[in-house]
């Protein structure tokens, strides 16, 4: 018996594709976690603009937290990745659903606010499946997971609509991030659940070193992939995110 | 430039009759004010003449004085920077706010990225000076700072570079001296003897012939590193090739017959 390689989707971030073996296990729902300015949201958001610009997989971004509008703004203005372009051309899809609303100048679907009565993960997954549709989508980034299961006040129901979500996606056929915060180092995700639903998890750091922070990533689990085990240090660049697979990350 | 053949530096010959060679790591180490900052300044320039690519990580003295220091050797740094055959890496802390850094010294984790990044900007194999490592450890314990050295003397290694770490003298723990010459391929020392003469020898080397007694040097004009050969040393080391690239000896004063130098 030998064993199937599976097919991967580049993330297309460099040095990560790397340990990843060739990038991520296509088809299957990732979780990256991580504490606040780790750079979780770019990580997914790089996913979508690699996939867009250069692997010809068009993708659905699905936002809870910040509007539409705002992130492909602040994307413009610190990587110069040009969402809006991406929209036109049908290579990218917005579903936004944060607790706010900002005059939109592009084409985005709204749906009901998170946190309002008409919401609910069933309308949410019912949406997304209809981005996907409409653009054949292969990936898809939800940011963030925690959001999304806020309002349940039992772990059984929070650990339910995580499963939901995750299998939903996978019967799509799209290879998804789903970005989940971490209140603390080391801890992954809010509610110590969503790991085991993923079938891969990805986690940020934000180490604190004298006067100063670095930031590491580590593959905690990739179902089917061969990947490495090490702590490897990354950076924001002016181009998004860049790993260094080579270097070590030193700790006090 | 072949990996695995020598370089010989004019200055480090009659020391490392075999010249140093490429995929070597090589501390210095003396105490402050003994001449090592000046010895690779020496060592950059002739590097420089010879064609070779060059990197400087300055992190006691801010870029331009290095260029400076330099010029007064009779080179201009800015036309090989501008041929790319050498790189000047700032380590020196901003005063003020009026100019950053290239480092962040706090961070070994970033210092070794941009390292990494520089290196590979000036292309391998390359002749490069850390200068000096000592400031490393005022900002990281001596622990982190021998891992993330251990690191990239690997690292250079690999590449066929040759690389100087400059190491101060009597500030750091005696472990930290001995783990360094451990990992080094070659050690380097000097000192100041009870005449404060300058006196400098190659304590160990893997990987070539050296001499390990003592060499009379002195710092003369505009930094010029000089080497105050005695007759007798070179007898006994027999190397006639070095020989051959000395003056006649002239008796001084002391009635002691010493060789000079030439280029």
């Amino acid at each position: 018996m030998t064993a199937v390689p599976v097919e991967r989707a580049k993330t297309g971030i460099i040095g990560l594709d790397d340990l990843l073996g060739g990038g991520l296990p296509k088809t299957r729902s990732i979780l990256v976690t991580g504490e606040a300015g780790t750079g979780k949201s770019i990580f997914g958001s790089q996913f979508l603009y690699s996939g867009a610009t250069k692997y010809n997989e068009p993708g659905v971004y699905v936002t809870l937290e910040e509007s539409a509008e705002r992130i492909c703004e602040n994307l413009r203005i610190s990587f110069g990745w040009d969402f809006a372009k991406l929209i036109k051309e049908k290579k990218l899809a917005f579903i936004d659903a944060c607790p706010y609303v900002l005059k939109a100048t592009m084409e985005i679907t709204f749906i009901p606010r998170i946190g309002s009565k008409e919401f609910s993960v069933h309308k949410l997954i019912d949406s997304i499946g209809e981005a996907v549709e409409k653009i054949k989508a292969q990936r898809i980034v939800v940011d963030s997971l925690s959001l999304l299961t806020f309002s349940r006040d039992n772990l059984f129901d929070i650990r339910r609509d995580i499963l939901e979500t995750v299998k939903t996606l996978g019967s799509l056929g799209v290879t998804s991030i789903l970005v989940a915060e971490s209140p603390q180092e080391g801890r992954i995700g809010r509610f110590g659940v969503e790991q085991f639903a993923a079938e891969g998890v990805i986690m940020l750091y934000y180490i604190r070193q004298g006067n100063t922070r670095v930031r590491a990533l580590e593959i905690l689990k990739m179902r089917g992939i061969a990947h490495s085990s090490d702590v490897v240090p990354f950076k924001i660049t002016k181009d998004g995110i860049a790993v260094y697979p080579g270097e070590r990350v030193f700790r006090e | 430039m072949l990996i695995g053949s020598n370089i010989h530096f004019f200055y480090l010959d009659p020391l490392i009759g075999d010249g140093l060679p490429w995929g070597s790591n090589i501390a210095i180490i003396g105490p402050p004010g003994v001449g090592k900052t000046v010895l690779c300044e020496n060592l950059l320039c002739e590097g420089l003449k010879e064609g070779i690519r060059c990197l400087y990580i300055t992190l006691d003295r801010p870029k331009n004085i290095v260029e400076e220091c330099l010029t007064q050797q009779g080179i201009e740094p800015r036309e090989y920077e501008q041929k790319q055959q050498f790189k000047i890496l700032d380590g020196y802390p901003g005063m003020t706010g009026e100019r950053g850094a290239e480092i962040q010294f706090s961070s070994l984790t970033d210092f070794g990225i941009l390292i990494s990044e520089t290196i590979s900007q000036v292309g391998n194999p390359a002749f490069i000076v850390l200068d000096s490592l000592s400031v490393m450890l005022i900002h990281n314990p001596e622990s982190i700072v021998i891992k993330g050295l251990q690191g990239l003397m690997a690292k250079t290694k690999a590449k066929g570079n040759i690389t100087i770490y400059v190491l101060e003298e009597g500030v750091h723990s005696k472990p930290f001296y001995n783990t360094v010459c451990f990992l080094a391929d070659g050690v380097i020392q000097m000192k100041w003897n009870d005449h404060l003469e300058r006196l400098i020898r190659a304590y160990t080397f893997k990987m070539a012939r050296h001499a390990t007694c003592w060499f009379p040097f002195s710092i003369e004009g505009k930094r010029e590193f000089t080497l105050n050969a005695d007759a007798a040393l070179f007898k006994k080391l027999q190397w006639n090739r070095l020989l051959r690239e000395f003056n006649r000896p002239q008796g001084n004063e002391d009635g002691n017959v010493t060789y000079e130098l030439t280029k």
